[in-house]
């Protein structure tokens, strides 16, 4: 019996996601590749890369259905589907933890924060997509500053006990804010922790025009940053859960599962 | 009309060459006019050479294989709508050009030297744009009301244009929201101060950044009101009226008017009158009687500097038309409430601005009012509503966008939304107590001070909640558009509260964007937003794809 294969694919600013489901749901192969100037690339790209983990794989145009997410969502080539990234990374992260009923996504561009229903469904969301500040684009400048890589800056944030407070919350003020610290000699972990704790301010503002409601977790390139999840577990006061699976997929998971129900649907229709 | 004239125009609705013929009068009528030396002096102007070059690339770009396209598309479009639609169309279009070129029947000297020093002006013209585009889509009573209102508003701007220019030492200027009844009883000209400022953002969205950008420069800070910053900046590149016998300003609309207007009044040295509104305004209260004060202060000041004499007898029909239009807004909001809202969105919100909002309470408006709520009272009756695709009923909060006027038919084309009222549209409607003088101005007093801008926007927050909760039981819409004007200070912290609101209530899609400037929140932006909301909370499908994007941010 031949194997109907679905996927979904999300083409963010820095990065693009696939992932290729069954018709059962189960996840038999994923990629998270580099964005390249076009989107059309960077889509084709990864999902031939989550391909080469799926024996059933032969090419794009095999796949029963295609469903296109993020900014690049109109230049998945053979696209069946359009939807938001919102409502994906909404249903992504309930798939993989249904208690889950907040999310902030972090994204190479945009922070957004999301209240989900019990079904996965979007109840509320915010975002701040006019500004870099907090995203991950913004941690790529800092780590740039301290002359990093970023999972090494990121890490850094984690031997602090005391951040130093960092006022601006522009990138480019931050960016100076920063190298101004650093010619005072000030410690490079503490400034790394204050810059982790500034966005966690930023997120827990947009987390509260969405609404908190536990389970909070976070998904998005940037929940892989620990500094930043410990800044944000201060910040609320609990600890947000941690997802089992990849969190940079959660959009494109998210993604698959509707074109797995498309997919269904248009069998019994 | 001529029965001629009549005969004319119905046989140029079928007959080509007849239109053609019309059309070349028109022509030749401007070739004469431009062999005046005035206006070959003013053609000379840099402004207006910019203009004619603007009108250059148009050319070219219409003459253009996608300009053809486009042309043969919107005339495709046209030949869909039914006989009475299309003639509503050409009957309104020769109206609205009308009602915009009368502004030189008087003193045409005059009136076409300040087109040429005052640019802006000529962007009047471009209302007749303005309706095609409000218009496009509609279709029964929401087209022909739509026209009707805006034809009204533009006479109603000429007229004040026609006062200051041609009668400046005999004309009085006066903020938005000024008692108009009053001026009206006394036989005062008129000139409303943000008329250009109206005018001209609602009919090009890049019209308003040059005067914008004149304030930001002179120091205002760029997150006033755009609304209260744009006329100060028409003034400060000096292409506003310095003359006028006098001035009355008022706080009512918000307090960024004391902000943008105070450099300009102190410019213009002109006597000055202030008539401000009090905060958390109750009637019979004591800043209720304070504010009745003020208005007899302000009968008293014009009556010294204008020579003219309050007529009571003549307040008194005058607040009678008031009564009369108060009762059939009343019963349009009423009629809004069945399950087909029978006369929604712009077509009921451009009604209100000119009857109770620019030049309040005139007879024009009581007809005005009566045709519409005919036309609405008609398709109640036959339960047809004011779109026909109609999905979602929604109640917009806060002031519409005037830098994306037609917002309202893109949510209705797009995803089959219903604006059946908004924040501007739905203030407390009193009736006014015409017995005496006194009685007249305690209603006067009640209806301006809770007025939507002056109630809403000043405060406190239990107003504007208030309000909102009112239209959420009156209406119960499936989501709030929360229009959120990212430079009106008072608003951007309500929307926060607005937010915590809808998760006990509605959804909310709250939707920045700066009252007349694109490019802090495009048009796309803003239609982005909407498209966000739609997809994600209200999980809906759109009714035109086609719509979800596209490029206006170069056109008016």
């Amino acid at each position: 019996m031949v194997t109907e294969l679905v996927c979904g694919c999300d083409v963010g600013s820095t990065y693009g996601k696939a992932v290729i489901m069954d018709s059962t749901g189960a996840i038999l192969g994923s990629s998270i590749v580099r964005s390249k100037m076009d989107p059309e690339s960077t889509a084709q790209l990864a999902i031939e890369t989550a391909g080469e983990e799926v024996e059933a794989f032969s090419s794009i145009g095999g796949l029963a259905y295609l469903v296109g997410t993020g900014y690049g969502r109109n230049y998945v080539p053979t696209c069946d589907l359009n939807v938001s990234e919102i409502s994906c990374h909404a249903m992504g992260v309930h798939l993989t933890n249904p208690a889950v009923r907040t999310i902030i996504d972090i994204g190479g561009q945009d922070i957004k924060g999301i209240m989900v229903d019990g079904d996965g469904s979007v109840r509320h969301f915010s975002m701040n997509d006019k500004c870099a500040a907090g995203t991950g684009r913004y941690f790529e400048n800092m780590a740039r500053a301290f002359e990093m890589d970023l999972p090494a800056f990121c890490e850094l944030a984690l031997q602090s006990n005391s951040p130093t407070p960092i006022s601006s919350q522009c990138t480019v003020f931050a960016e100076s804010e920063v190298i101004s610290l650093l010619a005072q000699k000030k410690r490079p972990a503490d400034i790394a922790a204050g810059i982790q704790a500034s966005v966690s301010k930023r997120c827990y503002t947009l987390l509260k025009t969405a609404g908190i409601e536990r389970e909070v977790t976070m998904a998005g390139g940037c929940a892989k940053n620990r500094g930043l999840k410990r800044a944000m577990d201060r910040m609320l006061g609990f600890e947000l859960v941690t997802l089992d699976t990849d969190p940079q997929l959660m959009g494109a998971i998210g993604a698959c599962e509707f074109a797995r129900r498309k997919a269904l649907a248009s069998k019994f229709t | 009309m001529k029965e001629e004239t009549k005969a004319t125009l119905k046989r140029a609705l079928v007959d080509e060459r007849t239109r053609n013929a019309l059309l070349m009068k028109g022509v030749g009528a401007v070739s004469a006019y431009m062999v005046d030396d005035r206006v070959k002096a003013a053609v000379i102007n840099k402004t207006v050479m910019k203009g004619v070059g603007k009108v250059g690339e148009f050319a070219a770009k219409a003459s253009s294989p996608q300009g053809q396209a486009a042309f043969k598309a919107a005339l495709d479009k046209n030949k869909q709508a039914n006989l009475h639609d299309q003639w509503i169309d050409f009957k309104y279009w020769l109206k609205m050009w009308a009602a915009s070129m009368s502004l030189t029947k008087v003193e045409s000297g005059k009136t076409t030297d300040a087109m040429f020093r005052y640019p802006w002006i000529l962007d009047e013209l471009k209302t007749t744009h303005l309706a095609k585009t409000l218009a496009r889509g509609r279709t029964g009573a929401s087209k022909e009301a739509l026209y009707r209102e805006l034809v009204l508003t533009t006479k109603a701007a000429v007229e004040g244009l026609q006062n200051i220019i041609t009668d400046p030492e005999h004309t009085v200027m006066t903020h938005d929201m000024i008692p108009s009844e009053i001026t009206q009883a006394m036989g005062i000209k008129v000139f409303l101060v943000e008329a250009a400022a109206n005018v001209i953002g609602l009919d090009d969205q890049h019209a308003p950044e040059k005067y914008l950008d004149a304030m930001y420069a002179q120091g205002l800070p760029d997150n006033t009101c755009t609304y209260s910053t744009q006329t100060p900046g028409m003034f400060a590149v000096d292409e506003y009226f310095k003359k006028a016998s006098c001035l009355i300003a008022t706080n009512m609309p918000c307090e960024a008017h004391f902000e943008g207007y105070s450099m300009m009044i102190k410019e213009m040295g002109i006597p000055t009158y202030w008539l401000d509104v009090p905060y958390n305004f109750h009637p019979g209260d004591p800043g209720a009687k304070t504010f009745v004060e003020d208005i007899k202060g302000m009968v008293a000041f014009l009556e010294e500097h204008t020579g003219k004499k309050m007529n009571w007898v003549r307040l008194k029909e005058v607040c009678e038309r008031k009564n009369e239009l108060t009762k059939m807004r009343t019963q349009l909001w009423d009629l809004n409430r069945a399950l087909n809202p029978p006369l929604t969105g712009d077509a009921l919100y451009y009604a209100y601005m000119p009857a109770f909002h620019l030049a309040a309470s005139t007879q024009e408006d009581v007809d005005l009012y009566k045709r519409i709520t005919a036309l609405a009272l008609r398709n109640y009756a036959s339960q047809t509503p004011c779109f026909e695709n109609i999905r979602y009923r929604t109640v917009m909060w806060s002031t519409p966008p005037f830098d994306y006027a037609g917002i309202y038919g893109w949510v209705e084309r797009c995803w089959g939304i219903e604006i059946v009222n908004d924040m501007e549209e739905f203030g407390t409607a009193y009736t006014i107590d015409t017995s005496t003088p006194d009685t007249m101005l305690e209603g006067l007093a009640n209806c301006w001070c809770d007025a939507a801008m002056a109630r809403h926007m000043r405060g406190p927050a239990e107003n504007w909640i208030d309000g909102l909760n009112t239209l959420n039981d009156m209406y119960q819409p499936d989501f709030i558009l929360d229009m959120n004007h990212l430079n009106c200070r008072g608003y951007t912290s309500l929307t926060g509260f607005l937010n915590e609101w809808g998760k006990d209530h509605v959804p909310v899609c709250v939707c920045d964007y700066n009252f007349f400037d694109t490019r802090v929140v495009s048009r796309q932006g803003m239609r982005t937003q909407i498209n966000n909301f739609m997809f994600n909370v209200m999980h809906a499908d759109p009714l035109d794809p086609s719509l979800l994007e596209f490029d206006d941010s170069q056109a008016w």
